[in-house]
């Protein structure tokens, strides 16, 4: 009973100011700082700085290979984690207790997952003492401070994401289309090819988009893992505020790390589109 | 076989780092040793007696739970808008009120910290707040829309063909079923300020301190196994919030039909 | 006395027009059911006299006051809604005692008051219990309790029964007739059933496109139809070209006689027919034998002609033969213009 264009005002007041003031606002100002001088003066120059250097192209590359590596190994991890949930678990009580532990990183700062690792990863830790001793290498192995132990960790905050998108489509396919499909001749490999992968593409595509928009922003892991030797472009957009207060240039790299995102959000939507229409086609 | 294995060690990836901060919180050295050499609970006797840590933890819960607060009164009204009202504009709305699930955070920081300076809002507690209520306004808001159904509309019809008020409606029939997708929304939102580095890292100040941020500081130059017994009190609490909410609104969200 | 009257009532939705100038008086302690097809806008009509919806112009006065801008909570009058609108997080007792407690009742009165409507539907037993473990017509006859508990002067059906098996249709249709007379309320019942509508109401309201064609009670509606329309969509007519004077059938149609099926009978030779009665030439295209009645469809000339009759057809009534469709002036009804 919530009717007039008045009451619609009203409930529209609050959420409206606070977005606007503190959310397009803040944003708006960041991108007007990306586009001048010091002085105010508009220039292009904070973009040149950022697109026009080796060393920031070496920084977006460093991004992006971490970012696309992360989605793949969720997507890859992911899938039969979140089929053994669904389809293979038949123990309730288990198969809550795996979502728990599903979800329990997920409620745990980034910093805590992060620093298990760095006492996991390091020289001594326990992955090099396990591979000692299996035999497998003879010296320890440096994971701190490479693309390789950023890559474990980002791997291990982003894989939650992705098992529960996949899980809650693959729990929506109907058996019956698998039963349908069995019943026409093909086999389980054929079956799961052809009707259930297809069905939960949808799941794939919106796990894979949150993990490389959190990937591709992620601070707090490779500032912890890379100990100082590996940078990505959000650690050199914070150094920009935190320390060298160059909000110019940190705004251009803001924009620039805020345009990667949306353009590949946008991207994986479009092609998920295209994939729905292509199907209605067929 | 293999998709059991690979799922397993999977599972047993996710926990790891977790059992080896909580086992290394309890080692009886004072460097990081996992598995942990003889066991004690000084660590946490050590972290309890440190004020810093006290005051931190004490910022971090009161910013969450004002954060959440304000999510709610914020999220509460523009579902309710979205989901019983065509208006020009509802999907931009929509997509900017969001958006923030998915943008950089250290992105939104970095703005807030720029606008904020020009009005003085800047590392101080409001600031802090401002911030987090816009990040944590997306998870209060995703869990509310599915919940306004169209059933609801002719029951609120029906409450006030009974004779109840359009606001005793909302607290006698609309809010009662509601409450639980409210209340784990509002966990989510809780946890999700209580554990954020990149936006509070802004505007924390050497008195103004969040636990993650105090841990991320701290992290960085020094580690002995203090930092170890804070971080498993925060799993301890994630724990505590997760059953919470399987017990509110069931997690068994996995189930095949 | 009049209770209820609807004064030039109109409501547009964008550009779509869902009531068109609506008036209409109802008599304390009627029956009366607005009838018509899907988008007729009798739905329209009940939610704008439930305070639901605000008319664009026109009146609505319950009692001698225009409660036009009222919110529905202060309106003399109750629902039942097409899906009950139960609430789902309340026993059915606190659904039924809630429009009580909203009057300001205490609790315990109003469970008093609660517990004598739901044994007026027959459901004190079932008072602790959910509504959501209820079948649907328990579910229907709570909302029917939780309506009338605080003893309106004017109830509003809403297809109340339209998701209900065919069965218990016709029994709760008996029992909310009895009800009304019990209790005195004025009914205004929507529906687009014609044999519901027939069956209980007073008067019934036919509409279409947003206007009432027509209000009368059941027989002269059936009988002397006003429009086409309402020809049509009640019952079924059988439209025969007419004189004005009814008394002999027209070459150039120039009046729409309604014959209603059962009026229509079918002869083999033109010496059987009766004095004065007036016949067509038909061939049979088809008949059917349905529980104790048969249907004969004939096509005549450029029109469908459809006869009813108690019994078996005589044998020599066969698709494709030649027949003569008769029926008696008396029974027909000339439509108006």
């Amino acid at each position: 009973m919530f009717t007039s264009r008045l009451t619609l005002l009203w409930l529209l007041a609050l959420p409206l100011c606070v977005f606007t003031a503190f959310f397009l606002i803040p944003l708006g100002v960041v991108f007007v700082a990306s586009l001048t001088t010091q002085d105010g003066q508009f220039t292009l120059s904070q973009y040149g700085r950022v697109l026009l250097d080796g060393y920031h192209w070496q920084v977006i590359a460093v991004t992006f290979r971490l970012a696309i590596l992360s989605t793949i190994i969720c997507i890859v991890l992911g899938y039969p984690l979140a089929w053994y949930l669904v389809r293979i678990v038949k123990w309730r009580s288990w198969r809550r207790a795996c979502v728990i532990m599903l979800i329990l990183p997920l409620f745990t700062s980034n910093i805590v997952r992060s620093f298990g690792w760095m006492v996991l990863l390091g020289r001594t830790g326990l992955v090099n003492d396990a591979l000692l001793g299996a035999g497998l290498i003879e010296r320890p192995i440096r994971f701190l401070g490479t693309e390789t132990g950023i890559l474990i960790g980002l791997v291990y905050i982003l894989l939650p994401f992705t098992v529960l998108t996949i899980g809650n489509a693959l729990a929506r396919v109907e058996p019956s289309l698998e039963h349908a499909s069995r019943d026409l001749g093909a086999g389980p490999l054929r079956t799961f090819c052809s009707i259930t992968f297809p069905l939960t593409m949808h799941g794939v595509m919106a796990g894979g988009i949150i993990v490389f928009s959190m990937a591709i922003s992620a601070y707090v892991t490779p500032a912890l893992l890379s100990g100082g030797k590996v940078t990505v472009l959000a650690m050199l957009a914070f150094q920009q505020y935190s320390t060298v207060f160059d909000f110019n240039y940190g705004g251009a790299l803001s924009i620039t790390l805020l345009t990667f995102t949306m353009a590949l959000i946008g991207i994986s939507s479009w092609m998920t589109r295209i994939g729905v229409h292509e199907k209605k086609g067929n | 076989m293999i998709i059991r294995l690979i799922a397993l060690t999977t599972l047993a990836y996710l926990v790891l780092p977790l059992v080896v901060v909580i086992g290394v919180s309890l080692t009886e050295t004072k460097f990081l040793a996992f598995p942990p050499q003889g066991l004690t609970l000084s660590w946490y006797a050590v972290i309890l007696e440190n004020p810093t840590y006290i005051r931190s933890f004490l910022t971090s819960a009161g910013l969450a739970a004002l954060a959440t607060m304000a999510a709610m009164l914020v999220a509460l009204p523009a579902a309710i808008a979205m989901t019983r009202y065509t208006f020009p504009g509802k999907s931009a709305l929509s997509a900017v009120l969001l958006s923030p699930l998915v943008l950089p955070h250290i992105v939104i920081g970095a703005a807030l910290l720029q606008f904020g300076a020009s009005i003085g809002l800047v590392r101080n507690f409001p600031a802090l707040l401002v911030g987090h209520v816009i990040i944590v306004t997306p998870f209060v808001l995703r869990t509310l829309l599915p919940l306004f159904s169209h059933d609801q509309l002719s029951q609120e019809e029906a409450s006030r063909d009974l004779g109840a008020s359009a606001w005793s409606t909302f607290f006698l029939v609309t809010l009662p079923q509601i409450k639980a997708g409210l209340v784990s929304g509002g966990i989510f939102a809780f946890i999700t300020s209580f554990i954020n580095v990149e936006l509070s890292i802004f505007n924390t100040t050497s008195t103004l301190n969040t636990i993650p941020v105090q841990l991320f500081n701290y992290v960085q130059y020094s580690v002995d196994p203090s930092i170890a017994a804070v971080s498993s009190l925060t799993i301890l609490a994630a724990a505590i919030a997760i059953i919470l909410i399987d017990w509110l609104i069931g997690l068994d969200f996995l189930s095949g039909s | 006395m009049t209770l209820l009257a609807i004064q030039d009532v109109s409501k547009s939705f964008s550009s779509h027009r869902a009531l068109d100038r609506v008036s209409l008086d109802v008599m304390q302690g009627e029956f009366i059911s607005l009838l018509g097809p899907s988008g007729c806008g009798k739905t329209t009509l009940l939610r704008v006299i439930g305070g639901f919806m605000s008319a664009d112009g026109g009146r609505v006065i319950i009692d001698g006051q225009d409660v036009s801008s009222l919110p529905p909570e202060r309106r003399p009058l109750n629902t039942v809604f097409q899906n009950y609108a139960l609430f789902p997080h309340m026993t059915v007792l606190e659904n039924v005692s809630y429009g009580p407690r909203r009057a300001g009742a205490s609790r315990k009165e109003a469970e008093v008051r609660a517990h004598e409507a739901l044994e007026m539907v027959g459901l004190a037993a079932m008072a602790p219990r959910s509504p959501r473990a209820m079948s649907g017509g328990q579910q229907q006859r709570v909302a029917l309790a939780r309506a009338i508990v605080n003893k309106p002067k004017l109830l509003l059906l809403d297809e109340p029964l339209s998701a209900l098996d065919l069965q218990l249709r016709k029994r709760m249709q008996i029992e909310l007739k009895q009800l009304q007379v019990q209790l005195g309320i004025t009914f205004i019942f929507v529906t687009h059933d014609q044999d519901e509508a027939m069956a209980m109401s007073d008067r019934i309201a036919v509409m279409s496109a947003g206007r009432i064609e027509q209000i009368d009670e059941p027989e002269t509606i059936y009988r002397r139809p006003k429009t086409r329309f309402v020809a049509d969509f009640i019952g079924e007519a059988n439209i025969v070209p007419m004189q004005k004077d009814g008394r002999s059938l027209a070459r150039d149609a120039a009046f729409d006689g309604v014959l209603r099926p059962e009026n229509l009978r079918v002869f083999t030779r033109a010496e059987s027919l009766p004095d004065g009665w007036l016949s067509l030439p038909a061939t049979v295209s088809a008949s059917t034998y349905v529980g104790g009645t048969s249907n004969i469809y004939m096509v005549s000339g450029d029109r469908s002609l459809h006869a009813r009759s108690y019994g078996v057809l005589p044998g020599d009534i066969r698709e494709g033969v030649e027949i003569i469709a008769g029926f008696d002036p008396a029974d027909i009804h000339i439509l108006e213009g």
